[in-house]
């Protein structure tokens, strides 16, 4: 495989936008809302039937976990008990976890019997209509927001380096990095992966 | 579950129509993906390469993982365990398949069957009469409404003789011929007539805008465009335009911020009138640039 030019940026651009750039722009799919931009807001019910709304936690350290009960990635972090020991560990440091079910074919009562199931202590809300994950670009189960205390989104992507679960050695959890920084005051060193895992089962009509 | 793994050979022999019986088969049941083991030679001969490749048999409406897996997903992989002097080559991945699943969540990945294939080359002091073993460890994700993982061990055990004695022709012709090829010889073939691309640097933080500019010697019926990136690069959906004898693709491109980037790999597929795809890959250059700029929070 022979080594493309690099030609000059500004003529390859301008031909590819010039050309065709208003239908390019049109197809470019929803991508995952940025980071160091302000969170969107969201009000959801949880599964005790409790409304929860992200601004009411303005001036707190918030993490959002997309969560599917049926995906395998989401089943192994849970029998590994990763996201309860992040949520009680970090609770101690005032920080908010609330987790994101965007499965179209699950509702509130499937939602409560795996949070009994699971002794899940925080909230899981309902997103069944798949709008908060398609506002947030939410692709896989799990898939991890941090939310800074100003409302701004500090990190986006994958809970760990980890996504097969097999490393004996070298786990990064980003997440918890991405919270210590935040909780310090520190920059976050990283602010985006790509997160692994099952897709987020939108509604099929929404395609 | 022994009558069912030998239906599922039975039938993985006729549906495939090739001779000699596959050296392995794992899984059967209700495990959507089926995996079977298999060498391009009944023996080999010492120093002279041969081929091995893993077949899997997907069932209907499930889907395993190409290289890169798209949005979500994990990507299949094959490692294979040699005796020593033994040495493997690449994994070679045919033509992906792209699936949007809902929510506009782009997948990359095979569906049916695929067989993901490496080159074996044999040490030179091999002695005939001589016999040896390869095993192959496959895992890999398949996903319908749900999604499964699995996993399986095949091992295949080889002769040596003095010339290599080729087996399994038609199934390792049939997907060598689905595996991507260089844009020279697609140009050779006058498929194609230029591919241009500014790939420069990726700044700091921002995004980059790629941009790909294609002019084919024909127009194809459809054009998919597939990045593979790296950890270390992150991309949003690219988008694919082809009005007359040029295609134009955009996408944009980010530095994670985890690891070094320093390029992007891609594949080209084209499909043309009569259904027959061709793909090409093309390889990005990302000069070192600084790494992302951290967040002030």
């Amino acid at each position: 495989m022979k080594t493309l030019h690099v030609v000059t940026a500004a003529a390859v651009i301008v031909a590819a936008l010039g050309i065709y750039g208003l239908r390019a722009q049109a197809q470019n799919g929803p991508a995952s809302a940025p980071v160091r931009k302000p969170a969107p807001d969201f009000t959801l019910t949880d599964q005790k039937g409790n409304t929860v709304k992200l601004s009411d936690f303005k001036g707190k350290v918030v993490v959002l976990e997309w969560t599917n009960p049926d995906c395998p990635f989401v089943q192994r972090h849970y029998k590994a008990g990763t996201m309860a020991a992040m949520a009680k560990s970090y609770a101690a440091r005032s920080v908010v976890w609330l987790a994101i079910n965007s499965t179209y074919y699950m509702n509130r009562e499937k939602d409560a019997e795996w949070a009994e199931k699971q002794q899940i202590a925080y909230p899981v809300l309902g997103d069944h209509d798949g709008k908060v994950g398609q506002a947030y670009g939410a692709k896989t189960s799990p898939h991890m927001f941090v939310i800074d205390a100003n409302g701004n989104i500090a990190y986006q992507g994958a809970i760990d380096n980890d996504a097969s679960g097999e490393k004996k050695e070298g786990v990064v959890n980003y997440v918890a990095q991405a919270l210590n920084a935040v909780l310090a005051g520190t920059p976050v060193a990283i602010t985006e992966t790509k997160s692994y895992g099952c897709s987020v089962k939108y509604p099929p009509e929404q395609t | 579950m022994r009558r069912l793994l030998h239906a599922g050979l039975w039938l993985l022999i006729a549906a495939a129509g090739f001779g000699p019986a596959p050296t392995a088969l794992a899984a059967a049941g209700d495990e959507p993906v089926q995996t079977a083991f298999f060498a391009d030679a009944s023996a080999v001969a010492a120093g002279q390469p041969f081929k091995v490749g893993v077949l899997f048999r997907i069932a209907p409406e499930w889907h395993i993982y190409w290289k890169y897996p798209g949005d979500a997903g994990l990507a299949t992989e094959v490692k294979f365990e040699l005796p020593k002097g033994f040495v493997a080559g690449e994994l070679q991945w045919p033509l992906p398949q792209s699936f949007v699943q809902p929510g506009d969540v782009a997948g990359y990945g095979y569906t049916g069957e695929v067989l993901l294939t490496a080159q074996i080359t044999p040490p030179k002091d091999l002695r005939v009469g001589e016999e040896f073993a390869i095993r192959a460890k496959a895992s890999w994700l398949s996903c319908h409404d749900v999604c499964r993982p699995g996993r399986a061990e095949l091992n295949a055990r080889l002769a040596v003789a003095a010339q290599r004695e080729p087996a399994n022709g038609t199934l390792f012709g049939k997907w060598a011929a689905r595996l991507p090829r260089t844009e020279e010889s697609w140009t050779a073939a006058k498929h194609l007539r230029s591919v241009v691309a500014n790939a420069d640097t990726l700044p700091a933080s921002a995004e980059t805008k790629i941009a790909i500019v294609i002019v084919w010697g024909a127009k194809p019926a459809k054009v998919e465009f597939f990045p593979a990136p790296t950890e270390a690069v992150l991309t949003d959906k690219p988008s694919v335009n082809t009005a007359e004898d040029r295609t134009a693709i955009v996408m944009t491109a980010r530095r994670s911020g985890v690891g070094a980037a320093d390029r992007l790999d891609c594949l080209v597929v084209f499909t043309l009138a009569d259904g027959e795809r061709g793909g090409f890959p093309i390889q990005l250059n990302m000069p070192a640039g600084e790494a992302a700029a951290p967040s002030t929070p």
